[in-house]
């Protein structure tokens, strides 16, 4: 589904990503782990279409397409979704507005019919029940005033509503609370299916408890150092990032 | 090039001729009240932008030109063709009152015979005819110390206008519509429309005004709006504007608000060459409170401006001011927002805000919000944001799937929002959303 090759980018000159390999089949679920600055979040913002990022040499083939080459909704509309480590405030929109505005947008690019307020209603109130979010935070503008773990569920809300073929969840972990962390991951396990690849980016293994990968990459100073099974998170966990380095 | 004297006595000639034709002229006070106005324009002209108060407002394409009044009473205009345009015409049910270059015209007007109880609405020329002194009353009840040039030629020229009324403890929940259109095959005209409106105590009013121009060429509309709230009244007045982009729309509107009385103001300009609006508000008594809400969208070399003057001379007055533009192209906007603190008016209660988005490197924005405060026990805030579009909430939207357009669309729909939320009208509400979003769509 994704394949990344010998990617390298930077930003202001400086370089982030150098020679970045890897490949992501549908059904699987990885996870990208590396400590601060190893280029963790470049890569998932790369990949959603941000600007500001220079691409110095590589590409990324998603569904054999040139990725790179996407506008970010074209990126969207082809199955590709990012759940910002940051999701960003938007006053004067409301959270259902936009999730139907987001929603109809790709159905139409696909063809299909758009769905009225009434079915969409129905719709979110039901995807809304897995991630235990409250209903008022639908009429609500998006994120604003939502407290962190509210605007991480939000993400999670978005991503099963959208039904993106490959979704990645940069840092979607961090700074929850074990509870909020357990309804995240309820909402990621039930997104798993043999037609969907999940991409994990995380600092923390707790994560990885409850959401198990079948490959875990050990991303440093902009390259995959190591690559293995959810053994290799355990391995980082009890050794920290040192051990990669010296072995 | 027209010499400064030239300009003015293009008017002075032009009220020589029609003075003895002009509407009341048969009535002292009225006479004397526009003689006294053309003599105070003379001496005073036209502002310039050596006038602090015109300082970025650029009047010499108005003031080079030589706007006349249109010739004759025009009756060659499609009346299905001006009815589309109005405002309210989707809701046939409630009241509709339209004047054409300033003149009253019956039918085009609607549901204007057994008005609810309460409720008085004239032409000036029926007041003149049936009860000048209560004309007469009103008029004089506004000093019109802040007229300007500009203000006082429909002082002397106003040959119509409307007069509404509402007596005492008259709730009226549904809104009045008033349409202002200019619609002349004249070259260059010049138009007064004029509005009178009189809350008497405990009642409430909402109003909505559109001001329209057909005309392909230039025109100048000067208008005038005065408003009396009465103790413990509310007055609710929508101005939507809509003028041609050879437009000249320069208005003047002042309201007293009496005690415990409350005004609220929604102005929404939406484009013509030039919008200048005066904005005068006095809360005259203890616990009299206003709230002024305003949106601009600004294009091409467009030019609005907006300067609004609150008053607060009282003890426990409240004001709150919120005034949003959205501007494009090459054009300019204006903000001057001026609260001005009586040293008596203890305990006022003051937040003005101006909010502007820029959406192109060439538009223009000067906005100037401004305490003065004469009292020391006050609580007053004001504060004015220029910015650009967010990006990385462009970004987020369009990373959902939403294309760049939309999302744009989606994210100045937004920021207006905050204006058109606030104006509690259902109906009018959802016919300005519609003009609105085809106005940015014209326009970007």
């Amino acid at each position: 589904m994704l394949q990344i090759k010998n990617l390298s980018a930077s930003i202001d000159n400086k370089k982030i990503l150098k020679g970045l390999n890897l490949e992501v089949k549908a059904g699987e679920v990885h996870a990208i782990m590396g400590p601060n600055g190893s280029g963790k979040s470049t890569l998932s913002q790369l990949l959603a279409g941000k600007d500001g990022y220079t691409l110095d040499g590589g590409e990324v083939l998603f569904e054999g397409k040139d990725l790179l080459r996407l506008a970010p909704e074209e990126r969207a509309s082809l199955g590709l979704f990012l759940a910002f480590q940051y999701p960003v405030e938007i006053p004067g929109v409301s959270n259902l507005y936009f999730l139907k505005s987001a929603y109809n947008a790709l159905r139409k690019k696909r063809g299909e019919e758009e769905l009225d307020a009434v079915d969409f209603m129905e719709l979110v109130k039901e995807k809304s029940k897995l991630v235990e979010m409250n209903e008022t935070l639908l009429t609500r503008p998006v994120n604003e005033g939502f407290s962190g773990g509210e605007k991480k569920r939000n993400e999670i809300l978005q991503m099963i509503v959208l039904e993106p073929k490959l979704c990645i969840l940069d840092e979607t972990d961090s700074g929850l609370d074990i509870d909020a962390l357990k309804v995240v991951s309820k909402g990621i396990n039930a997104a798993r299916s043999k037609d969907r690849a999940i991409i994990l980016i995380t600092h923390y293994q707790r994560l990885l408890n409850y959401c198990e990968p079948d490959f875990v990459h050990v991303l440093y100073n902009g390259k995959i150092l190591k690559s293995g099974g959810k053994e290799l998170a355990f391995e980082l966990e009890k050794h920290g990032y040192g051990w990669i380095l010296e072995s | 090039m027209i010499s400064t004297n030239q300009k003015i006595s293009h008017y002075l000639d032009a009220f020589q001729k029609v003075e003895n034709s002009l509407l009341g002229n048969e009535i002292p006070w009225l006479k004397q009240f526009r003689a006294k106005a053309i003599a105070e324009f003379e001496n005073l002209g036209f502002p310039s932008t050596q006038d602090e108060d015109w300082r970025f407002t650029e009047i010499e394409t108005i003031t080079n030109k030589k706007f006349d009044l249109p010739a004759k009473e025009e009756t060659d205009y499609q009346k299905n063709e001006i009815h589309g345009s109005l405002l309210g015409h989707c809701s046939p049910d409630k009241i509709q009152l339209t004047f054409i270059n300033g003149i009253f015209k019956e039918d085009f007007s609607k549901n204007i015979k057994n008005l609810p109880s309460g409720l008085k609405i004239k032409n000036f020329k029926s007041m003149i005819k049936d009860e000048p002194k209560t004309l007469e009353k009103y008029f004089n009840s506004f000093e019109r110390l802040d007229s300007d040039g500009f203000s006082l030629l429909n002082d002397a020229f106003f040959n119509d206008g409307l007069f509404i009324s509402l007596s005492k403890g008259a709730v009226l929940k549904d809104e009045i519509y008033l349409n202002f259109i200019t619609h002349s095959s004249h070259k260059d005209p010049v138009v007064y429309p004029r509005l009178l409106c009189f809350a008497d105590r405990d009642s409430e009013l909402n109003l909505v005004e559109l001001n329209l121009g057909e005309v392909p060429l230039n025109y100048l509309a000067l208008s005038a709006s005065e408003l009396i709230c009465a103790e413990n009244s509310k007055i609710n007045y929508c101005k939507v504007q809509k003028e041609s982009s050879s437009g000249f729309h320069l208005a003047k509107i002042r309201a007293q608000v009496q005690r415990n009385s409350r005004f609220y103001s929604h102005s929404i300009a939406l484009g013509g060459s030039m919008v200048r609006n005066n904005l005068n508000v006095a809360l005259a008594e203890e616990g009299a409170e206003c709230v002024l809400n305003g949106l601009y969208l600004a294009s091409g070399q467009e030019l609005i401006d907006n300067h609004t003057q609150i008053e607060h001379l009282k003890p426990h007055t409240t004001s709150r001011e919120l005034y949003k533009g959205i501007l494009n192209g090459k054009s300019k906007a204006v903000f001057n927002g001026s609260i001005l603190v009586h040293a008596n008016a203890q305990k006022t209660d003051a937040l003005q805000t101006n909010k502007n988005l820029l959406l192109s490197q060439d538009c223009h924005i000067h906005t100037k919000p401004g305490l003065k405060i004469f009292a020391n026990d006050v609580k007053c805030k004001h504060g004015a944001t220029v910015g650009q579009m967010d990006q990385d909430v462009l970004f987020y939207l369009r990373s959902r799937g939403i294309p760049k357009e939309e999302a744009q669309k989606l994210l100045i729909v937004a920021f207006a929002s905050e204006i058109i939320d606030q104006i509690q009208l259902e109906t009018f509400q959802n016919q300005l959303t519609p003009i609105l979003f085809t106005t940015l769509m014209g326009k970007n």
